[in-house]
């Protein structure tokens, strides 16, 4: 019995955090956590890591999103397994802006991350999505198919920002998330080319990986955890894919999905 | 490697379309992974208006089938259910049942559960009491959206420490721990604990000792190897690990203590 991902497949886990669990801290990184993450990953198959570190909250000052990035350069000091994800709050737009560039453009982040402060079908979102057509870089963002909070995204509000803007890459969080995940699928039939899955989240509903595959294809389906590592090592393994499938589920889809910012 | 898994289920969920709802494709996919026994609930009777036909659809099965052990499935707010769970645990030789007030309209904390949890002590066999079913976030429209709170389940625990209660589909936090700790007839499933750099389910297993301890993997509406992973992944010693996969689930199952 496999418990672990093989070597070959050179797993990344595309959406994962440091600092939130259990508990989160936004004042300093945690070099003990981090330091296991790839503990955990040496273990269980996992080489790579992308990170960020979101909050939660309605609204997110600057001086808060640069907190929690200055956290993620820290961490990227600390690894060169780890890839960094740069979290805004585009209530703050100028500024948001200027911290995409310094995080993504000046700093080699490879991507950004949104939590539910707006949905992703948002219009105040234009110049963030703008500018990471311009800096060819993609955008992940939380997703869960509920009814709170109300800015919540789910498949649908994805697949309007997906049309909207064709230029840019967008990863859907965690098909694992929490919510109707059968319906998001239902959703995701429609989906287009710069539409991207995640396989993370705390759900591991048998045959869930599998159908996820056959909706999307193998092109744009990616593996990941989001802190849930034995949860999401396990789910994938379950899906018993052949080996050109789990090539690109665990590294080729990812890296595509970063067009060469993964470290 | 021997796990034996006390949280699986056979039968139809009638939100949401399983896979391996058969006791052969069950058994096949467990046994897949290592285990080679299980206990097993109904899945669809739980729905039933009368839950003992559950039950005899559950005994039919698995009659003849060395793989699964049965569980029984009770309402206490039914007529007779103590003449069910007579005939499941004398009859049909289930080793212990399960309880479930949100899906059977009455409280978890009341008389009703108190009741059914002394018959069930009376017997000699274990009460297994889920904190759900489905992950409520998931759920459909129609399906309970509550869940019993652990503490609830830790006070009936305490209420009746002559009957081995088994906290299954319930997640652990470190704020349980120093409650759980003397509470030594309250066993704990692993499929729901945290690994890794939580690490929950390492101090779950040093402060309550691997004595409590049973493997469960929620199948099949969970994957069974992520339940696997995490006994694998946690550094456990060989009892540690020996106990916690089968030696415990054996011992819960025996009958004890009959009145």
């Amino acid at each position: 019995m496999i418990w672990r991902i093989p070597e070959k497949f050179h797993a990344v886990d595309a959406h994962t955090h440091l600092n939130m669990m259990p508990g989160k801290d936004y004042s300093a990184l945690r070099i003990e956590a981090a330091l296991a993450m790839l503990a955990d990953g040496d273990r269980l198959g996992i080489e790579k890591f992308c990170i960020s570190l979101p909050y939660m909250t309605p609204k997110v000052t600057p001086e808060e999103f640069r907190r929690g990035n200055d956290i993620i350069f820290d961490a990227l000091k600390l690894s060169s397994r780890y890839t960094g994800f740069c979290f805004i709050d585009p209530a703050f737009m100028k500024e948001s802006c200027d911290e995409i560039r310094r995080c993504v453009r000046d700093g080699g982040m490879a991507g950004i991350k949104l939590y539910h402060q707006f949905r992703i079908d948002d219009p105040v979102f234009d110049p963030v999505f703008k500018l990471c057509e311009e800096l060819d870089c993609p955008v992940l963002m939380h997703a869960v198919k509920g009814e709170h909070p109300k800015n919540l995204s789910n498949a649908s509000h994805f697949l309007t920002a997906c049309r909207r803007f064709p230029g840019v890459r967008f990863l859907q969080g965690h098909i694992g998330g929490g919510g109707d995940w059968e319906w998001t699928l239902r959703v995701l039939e429609k989906s287009t080319p710069n539409h991207y899955i995640d396989t993370s989240g705390s759900v591991i509903d048998s045959g869930m990986i599998r159908r996820t595959v056959e909706v999307m294809g193998s092109d744009r389906v990616l593996f990941a955890t989001d802190m849930f590592i034995p949860e999401g090592v396990g789910k994938l393994l379950a899906a018993d894919f052949d080996d050109e499938t789990m090539k690109k589920v665990c590294c080729e889809n990812v890296k595509k999905l970063l067009a060469g910012r993964l470290r | 490697m021997n796990f034996f898994d006390i949280n699986t289920a056979l039968g139809h969920w009638p939100f949401q379309q399983l896979p391996y709802e058969t006791v052969d494709a069950l058994e096949e996919r467990l046994k897949k992974y290592g285990v080679t026994g299980a206990l097993a609930v109904n899945t669809h009777g739980l729905f039933y208006r009368d839950v003992h036909n559950a039950n005899i659809e559950l005994a039919q099965w698995i009659s003849g089938n060395k793989f699964f052990i049965g569980c029984a499935s009770i309402n206490p707010a039914y007529p007779q259910w103590e003449k069910d769970l007579r005939i499941c645990v004398e009859d049909f030789g289930f080793r212990a049942v399960r309880l479930t007030p949100l899906y059977h309209n009455y409280d978890p904390d009341g008389e009703l559960m108190d009741e059914a949890v002394s018959a069930a002590e009376a017997l000699g066999i274990a009460v297994l009491i889920p904190q759900r079913i489905m992950d409520v976030r998931q759920r459909h429209h129609m399906d309970v959206g509550n869940i019993v709170l652990p503490q609830t389940v830790f006070a009936i625990a305490r209420r009746h420490p002559g009957c081995r209660i088994v906290c299954t589909e319930t997640l652990i936090v470190d704020e349980d721990l120093p409650v759980i700790e003397p509470l030594k007839n309250l066993y704990v499933e692993t499929s729901r604990q945290l690994t890794c750099f939580t690490g929950i389910f390492r101090r779950i297993v040093d402060t309550i000792g691997a004595e409590r301890v049973i493997f469960g993997s929620g199948a099949p509406f969970k994957e069974v190897l992520p339940s696997v992973i995490k006994m694998m992944d946690t550094g456990f010693s060989p009892d540690e690990f020996n106990k916690i996969a089968s030696e415990n689930a054996a011992k819960l199952l025996e009958r004890k203590n009959v009145l």
